[in-house]
């Protein structure tokens, strides 16, 4: 399968017709041929909103498993190109919304961008970002990672914060900014801005 | 709000255009939003030179797997319910009839509420938990948890045997499994756990998502990624993280098969005596270089020794739980 046609700018190929008629009436090896035409395009494109690959496969996977089982409704006008983007499109939108209004994300793009302002040629995955966050975060001490959990993922107020966990506000604050300086020795080179790193309200 | 979703998708926002594009997408409807990225969809050029075919194929299989998953007839049990009603999961063998069991079990139910699935030789069952995870059981394995207190902060259940686990989606309860000398933490993930009583070792093997394997024993953690399997040791409490090519594999006796790469002799016949609850005894002469590569029922045992048989030039003979292979042409024939 030539890379080139993955990128064709007409949006249907010459036997779609037939291959559709195909999988409507259960042909499994037109299934198998449609994915061969279209995943490489499918997880790209969902990549492009979702920034991680465990995310983008999963919608690929969701969409090819509803194409399989609703096969016998699949409208034969359609093309596949535009068949696949109307089942993908509720989890691409919902994976859009997630992710633009997530605090990580953000910290992510503050630290892509810092990255990119810098030498290092070599730009951070979403994946390998959330890799090493975890990792660091895993080698803080318990107390620690729990008020850094619930203060900056889950965005709690250092009141709400103190309540949940039964601690004082002045502990949560001092355990709060010992834990983000940690993480930020922990991190090593890669340097934030204004993220939630260095603002301890 | 176009150009800035275009630099979205190309990972060049500042923050300050990340927060401007949130506003405009948190005030937009989906028809809005939808309108642009069909429009990527359908015309764009789109780079697909960072999918490599092993990502495309391994999905593939995932897909295929969860095709032929979902036509399985096994029924579930929801475990919301908490009447007093007597449950059977049904589970078809070629060679047996029908194997029923009981899913509940009387004294537990008094205590606390709590539920359990039990499976016994040669039987599988399926449980769907009050959130939507699957749980599918293989042989000799058991499932317990408490549908009053599962879906609260956390969903925790406690497991030993062998069961494959598709976890729904929920960042905000981790869900998270209890087993002998071990703990799994997961947010939405499909992996195959294999935890059984007795065995020298423990094993998780991660399909989807990301899971956080720690070892009860040494507090060691681990956070795996897809296609890594954690095994632990349970002499010591130590764990080894293997990367696999062909990570489904762990799983395929959902689908009543026991798949086998470059596998030693001893191998093949260690799984199974454990699969099949069999003693083997054999007077063939393993070598190195015998190894085999195959795929073998999981749940008929006369077609599995007949396929490794073939293989060795070895004839079995099958008296109750005893089995004997034979190499062909010695004396015993």
């Amino acid at each position: 399968m030539e890379p080139s046609m993955e990128n064709r700018n007409d949006t249907s190929y010459p036997n779609e017709h037939l291959l559709i008629g195909a999988l409507k009436n259960g042909s499994r090896k037109a299934f198998d041929e449609i994915y061969g035409m279209y995943a490489r395009r499918l997880l790209a494109y969902c990549k492009q909103y979702t920034k991680s690959w465990e995310d983008a496969e999963e919608i690929v996977q969701d969409v090819f498993v509803r194409l399989w089982n609703s096969r016998a409704t699949i409208r034969q006008e359609e093309t596949l190109r535009s068949l696949l983007f109307i089942i993908a499109r509720h989890y691409l939108i919902n994976a859009y919304r997630a992710k633009v209004n997530s605090p990580v994300y953000e910290e992510y793009v503050a630290c892509r961008a810092e990255l990119a302002a810098g030498t290092s040629p070599c730009p951070l995955e979403y994946e390998d970002f959330l890799q090493k966050l975890r990792i660091a975060l895993e080698k803080l001490p318990s107390t620690q990672r729990k008020i850094i959990e619930l203060s900056r993922l889950k965005e709690l107020s250092n009141k709400e914060v103190a309540e949940k966990l039964a601690l004082s506000e002045q502990t949560v604050k001092n355990q709060l900014s010992q834990g983000l300086k940690s993480l930020r020795d922990e991190l090593g080179k890669i340097t934030w801005i204004a993220g939630w790193l260095l603002i301890v309200n | 709000m176009e150009e800035l979703e275009h630099e979205y998708r190309k990972n060049r926002l500042s923050v300050h255009d990340l927060r401007r594009l949130r506003e405009q997408v948190n005030a937009a409807e989906d028809e809005e939003i939808e309108k642009a990225m069909r429009e990527a969809w359908m015309c764009d050029e789109i780079d697909v030179s960072a999918v490599d075919a092993a990502r495309v194929d391994g999905l593939k299989r995932r897909i295929d797997a969860r095709i032929a998953e979902d036509a399985r007839p096994e029924p579930a049990l929801y475990g919301a319910v908490k009447k007093a009603l007597r449950v059977a999961a049904v589970i078809l063998l070629p060679l047996f009839i029908l194997a029923t069991l009981y899913l509940y079990r009387e004294n537990n139910r008094m205590s606390a509420g709590t539920l359990a699935v039990t499976t016994g030789y040669g039987e599988r069952a399926s449980v769907t938990l009050p959130d939507g995870t699957s749980v599918t059981l293989n042989a000799n394995s058991e499932l317990i948890y408490i549908p009053r207190e599962y879906n609260k902060d956390k969903r925790a259940v406690r497991f030993e045997g062998e069961g494959y686990f598709r976890v729904s989606r929920d960042q905000e309860r981790p869900f998270l499994v209890d087993a002998e000398g071990l703990e799994v933490k997961v947010t939405g993930t499909a992996f195959n756990l294999n935890v059984r009583a007795g065995s020298e070792t423990a094993e998780l093997s991660l399909e989807e998502g990301g899971v956080r394997f720690l070892s009860t024993r040494t507090e060691e953690g681990v956070w795996l990624q897809p296609g890594q399997r954690a095994v632990l040791n349970r002499a010591d409490g130590t764990i080894t993280v293997w990367s696999e090519d062909y990570i489904e594999d762990a799983s395929a006796w959902k689908q009543g098969e026991m798949v086998f790469r470059n596998a030693s002799f001893s191998e093949v016949i260690g799984r199974l005596e454990k699969n099949y609850g069999i003693r083997i005894e054999t007077n063939y002469e393993e070598s190195d270089s015998d190894l085999f590569t195959g795929t073998v029922p999981a749940t008929d045992i006369n077609e599995a020794l007949t396929i490794i048989g073939k293989a060795y030039n070895l004839s079995p003979l099958k008296q109750g739980k005893e089995v004997r292979l034979i190499a062909d042409g010695s004396p015993g024939q």
